[in-house]
């Protein structure tokens, strides 16, 4: 029968009692966090198409085609011809193969015709504002889909996003999209542990997107204005969302992640200090509120000649977390670090390249094993944290999740070809909206 | 009442299948799940023919019948409320009158919800969005989504089980409906002095009595009955619009189109209009107005005590003047009219005011109980708060109406005009 000594029954006690933070820093490497795996099983072909061929989507096209065996690339699609035939060079040159040119599609209906290639998995890469409207194709077309983040410019796209992650499940489908951290492998070591109460409960955030100046391209006498703006599109709210929403998000989502919900409101500025292209801001500040009171601040900028800074912090009650590979005590002694192997060591980006490919391995693994995955939901709010930023920002006013959630915000033209003109290119003002 | 030798046989065939029979279970299981036994001595002729007529009425298949919506799912209850409302069916056959059953209230939703149940129809609908789901469809399933704890499927698909209309959608019919175009009136009334007049509006078929209310200095009129269905459709009509903003058009943008049947299938015609916001019904004071060259609006909370001060002194002569019907709306002529001559002064409709319930509050003040009300509340001074959010629960769409309430069926108004004396001096 039990035979607890007194002192095992004290010390017992104690680790119920809110010790169990020693216990997770101590046994180093003992958790079970699933390692990633290094390539996906075999099975029958999964013959993909591409819709949005710039450099992410043949990036993607590459990281899809390396994931693991019997993967094929059947089918690209763009709305500008010279990005596909750069696309088309592209993947013969790294990957030694060619697409055949009847499924070759270019146009603003090419991504139909992608879909309609006799593919089973679909990749989109387009600039964020045509997601929605693709995303819904490919899934009522029962495609498993990876998506590039971030997903929606507005509310209402959010919305078709969410809609359709669900359909997507009722369907049995697989949907991965690219925030990456979520397959990396230091940060999901690092997740476990702040989740099992490394850190204790989490009391505040600090995330932080803070660099120069991102690229741009002038318009074109032989362009039409939407043809500018498009090949201009990260410089444009109602392509990219602003850069908050185009690049900010991964942190974001990292906070939603680490803090396990979205938050309930958020209040925030920002400004147009050197921006000289497009109609977007520079720089934000967001502080949002989740559940608990708990705040997080977040920061991002696209100035030159600034102090830059791309990370996170997450605090608890017991210590704090960079969120990527190490833990720290409160009194910010370091507690714990992923360990890295000699090669890793080395290589500074590793984990973060590697992500790129793991992100392609997780989705080839769930369609071949039958075990969906669906990220359309968590991206979806991720967006909508942004664009929630976005609108506090620009409107100087608290914005909160319900009001976005329901809120019928469409930006950018309703349908448009590629003469259309008279696309709204005012900046906003902050307190005049 | 003599129990014949059929029935006795039913009751302890009944009586003997739900509860004593372990043996032979499946096969008696299978048959009182049937149509047909629930049907062998339901009184409920009229649900098994609006049953048939409905798009669950399948003849290829069996298995769909009226145990498929008013018992859970098997395994999640569906042999306790079977033995439950067996026994319920038994005594209301053999107990109770069934004349006296009201079977209207069991079609709302609030007591539909009791027997319908929400698992057996995702049972068969487990998909929230099939590939084919309209976008409307597509608003409203992910509105439900967001809401699924307190929200059942026949907060809009009521009509599923029985009779046509299974299918949810905005009711644009109703703005199509005809103009009659047996009377056209020409001009508005004239008003010379201070007695009751009947208002015309131009170019349309619509009239209406006013009251003159004698109140020295600030004497006026108030509708005889609530703003009917005829009159509130026409407003619809000339001012329909997609439009959702407040202050859109010079006055008045119109009204959506309304989700579901703003009308509860009761009917229309000189039926009170109802489900409107207070928004909407100020704003067909403000389209009445300009159509007739009158300041028509809502009556202050004072205006309207006073003349209800006048009409009761008692609880007791209210009798002939109320509706009996505890369910639904009726036409005003079905009561007769109160000492002034007004209809429904209390009770069919709860009545708008123009006053904020509490200083500052977005809730408006409602007079007069409707036909829910209890009867102890058709007072002169009985107050009740209009619930803007509580009322619009169900509505799915993005943003909520600003015109229609989509959960509240009793509210109405009544007009108000002020009698300018012209020849004061
Ligand atoms: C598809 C689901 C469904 C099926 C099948 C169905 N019902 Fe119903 N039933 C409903 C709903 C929803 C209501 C409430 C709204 C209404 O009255 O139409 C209802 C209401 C009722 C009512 C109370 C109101 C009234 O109209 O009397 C009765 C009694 C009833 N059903 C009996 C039956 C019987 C008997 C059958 C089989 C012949 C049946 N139902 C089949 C869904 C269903
Ligand atoms: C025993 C299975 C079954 C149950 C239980 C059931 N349904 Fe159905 N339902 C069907 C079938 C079969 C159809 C016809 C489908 C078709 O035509 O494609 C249908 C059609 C419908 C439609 C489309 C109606 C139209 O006019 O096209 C709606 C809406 C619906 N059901 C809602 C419900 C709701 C709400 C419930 C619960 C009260 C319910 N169903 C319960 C089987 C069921
Ligand atoms: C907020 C209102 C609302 C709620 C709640 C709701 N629905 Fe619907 N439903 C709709 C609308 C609107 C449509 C689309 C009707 C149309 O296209 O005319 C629809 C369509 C359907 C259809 C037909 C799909 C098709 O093939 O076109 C089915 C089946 C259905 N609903 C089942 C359900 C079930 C089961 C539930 C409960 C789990 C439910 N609905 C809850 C509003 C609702």
């Amino acid at each position: 029968m039990g035979k607890y000594s007194r002192r095992e029954f004290i010390n017992n006690t104690l680790l119920a009692g809110g010790l169990t933070l020693a216990s997770s820093l101590g046994s180093c490497k003992s958790k079970s966090v699933k390692q990633p795996l290094d390539a996906a099983p075999d099975g029958p072909v999964l013959k993909a198409g591409l819709i949005g061929c710039g450099s992410r989507g043949t990036g993607a096209a590459v990281n899809y085609l390396d994931a693991g065996p019997s993967l094929e690339l059947v089918a690209l699609g763009d709305v500008f011809e010279d990005k596909l035939i750069a696309c088309r060079q592209n993947l013969k040159e790294k990957k030694g193969i060619e697409i055949d040119s009847e499924k070759c599609f270019v146009g603003l209906d090419a991504f139909q015709k992608v879909i309609d290639a006799g593919v089973d998995v679909i990749l989109l890469a387009t600039p964020p504002y045509f997601r929605p409207e693709h995303f819904e194709a490919a899934v009522k077309a029962r495609k498993h889909v990876f998506m590039e983040k971030p997903v929606a410019v507005d509310p209402v796209g959010v919305r078709s996003i969410l809609i359709n992650s669900v359909r997507a499940e009722e369907l049995g489908l697989s949907v991965v999209t690219g925030t990456i951290k979520r397959h990396q492998a230091d940060y999901l070591e690092t997740y476990e542990r702040i989740k099992s109460g490394a850190i204790g409960d989490i009391v505040s955030g600090n995330c932080y997107y803070n660099q120069g100046k991102l690229w741009h391209v002038n318009p074109r006498a032989e362009w039409t204005e939407v043809e500018s703006m498009i090949r201009n599109w990260v410089n444009w709210t109602w392509l990219s969302g602003d850069h908050i929403v185009e690049q900010h998000i991964h942190n974001l989502d990292l906070m939603n992640w680490f803090i396990g919900s979205h938050p309930l409101s958020a209040t925030g500025f920002g400004s147009r200090q050197r921006r000289t292209t497009g109609d977007q801001f520079d720089n934000f500040s967001v502080d949002y509120i989740y559940p608990n009171k708990v705040h997080v601040h977040s920061m991002c900028r696209q100035i030159n000649g600034c102090t830059n800074k791309v990370s996170d912090l997450i605090r608890g009650t017991h210590g704090y977390t960079n969120c990527e590979n190490t833990i720290f005590n409160a009194k910010g002694e370091m507690k714990w670090k992923y360990e890295l192997t000699e090669e890793q060591e080395k290589d500074k980006w590793h984990f973060f390249w590697r992500a790129f490919a793991q992100e392609h391995i997780d989705w080839v693994t769930a369609i071949r094993t039958k075990v969906p995955i669906n990220e359309g939901k968590q991206i979806a709010e991720a967006t909508l944290m942004a664009i929630m930023g976005r609108i506090s920002a620009y409107t100087g006013k608290i914005v909160t999740w319900d009001e976005m959630l329901n809120s019928d915000l469409r930006i950018g033209p309703k349908v448009f070809d590629m003469f259309t003109t008279g696309i709204k290119k005012a900046i906003p003002v902050m307190g005049t909206l | 009442m003599l129990m014949n030798y059929k029935r006795i046989i039913q009751i302890v065939l009944l009586m003997a299948v739900l509860v004593l029979s372990t043996y032979l279970f499946k096969q008696a299981d299978t048959y009182t799940s049937s149509a047909a036994f629930c049907n062998s001595c339901h009184v409920h002729n009229h649900a098994q023919l609006s049953w048939e007529g409905s798009t669950h009425y399948i003849e290829s298949e069996e298995e769909l019948s009226c145990v498929s919506c008013h018992l859970p799912p098997k395994g999640e209850g569906f042999y306790r409320e079977k033995i439950k409302r067996g026994f319920k069916d038994v005594y209301a056959y053999y107990f109770k009158d069934s004349v006296d059953h009201n079977w209207e209230l069991k079609s709302r939703p609030e007591q539909a919800r009791e027997h319908t149940f929400k698992a057996s129809c995702l049972e068969c609908h487990p998909k929230l969005f099939p590939i084919q789901l309209s976008p409307n469809g597509e608003i409203a399933h992910w509105h439900y989504q967001q809401h699924e704890t307190d929200m059942h499927c026949i907060d809009c698909h009521l009509n599923v089980g029985h009779g046509p209309g299974g299918k949810a959608s905005h009711n644009f019919e109703l703005l199509n409906t005809t103009i009659k175009t047996d009377t056209l009136y020409l001009v508005s009334a004239q008003i010379r002095d201070l007695k009751s007049f009947t208002e015309t509006i131009p170019q349309s078929s619509i009239g209406f009595d006013m009251i003159a209310i004698e109140k020295g200095d600030s004497s006026f009129f108030i509708g005889k009955a609530e703003v009917s269905w005829d009159e509130y459709l026409l407003f619809l009509r000339e001012t329909e619009s997609e439009g959702r903003s407040e202050n859109e058009i010079d006055g008045f943008s119109g009204a959506t189109p309304p989700w579901g049947n703003p009308d509860q299938g009761w009917g229309m015609g000189s039926r009170p209009a109802i489900t409107m916001t207070h928004h909407a019904a100020s704003m067909y004071c403000k389209w009445l107005s300009v159509r007739t060259g009158k300041s028509y609006r809502l009556p202050t909370e004072a205006e309207w005590e006073y003349v209800a001060r006048q009409v009761i002194t008692t609880e007791s002569e209210l009798v002939n003047t109320i509706n009996s019907d505890k369910t639904k709306t009726i036409e005003p002529q079905e009561v007769s009219p109160d000492v002034l001559g007004l209809h429904h002064l209390f009770g069919n409709v709860k009545e708008f005011c123009a006053d904020e319930f509490e200083k500052g509050s977005k809730e408006h003040v409602l007079k007069g109980g409707s036909f829910k009300s209890e009867k102890t509340n058709y007072r002169a001074d009985y107050r009740e708060a209009t619930q803007h959010d509580h009322w619009m629960k169900t509505d799915p769409q993005i943003p909520k109406s600003i015109w229609w309430y989509s959960d509240c069926n009793d509210v109405g108004f009544r007009l108000v005009l002020t009698y300018q004396n012209t020849e004061k001096p």
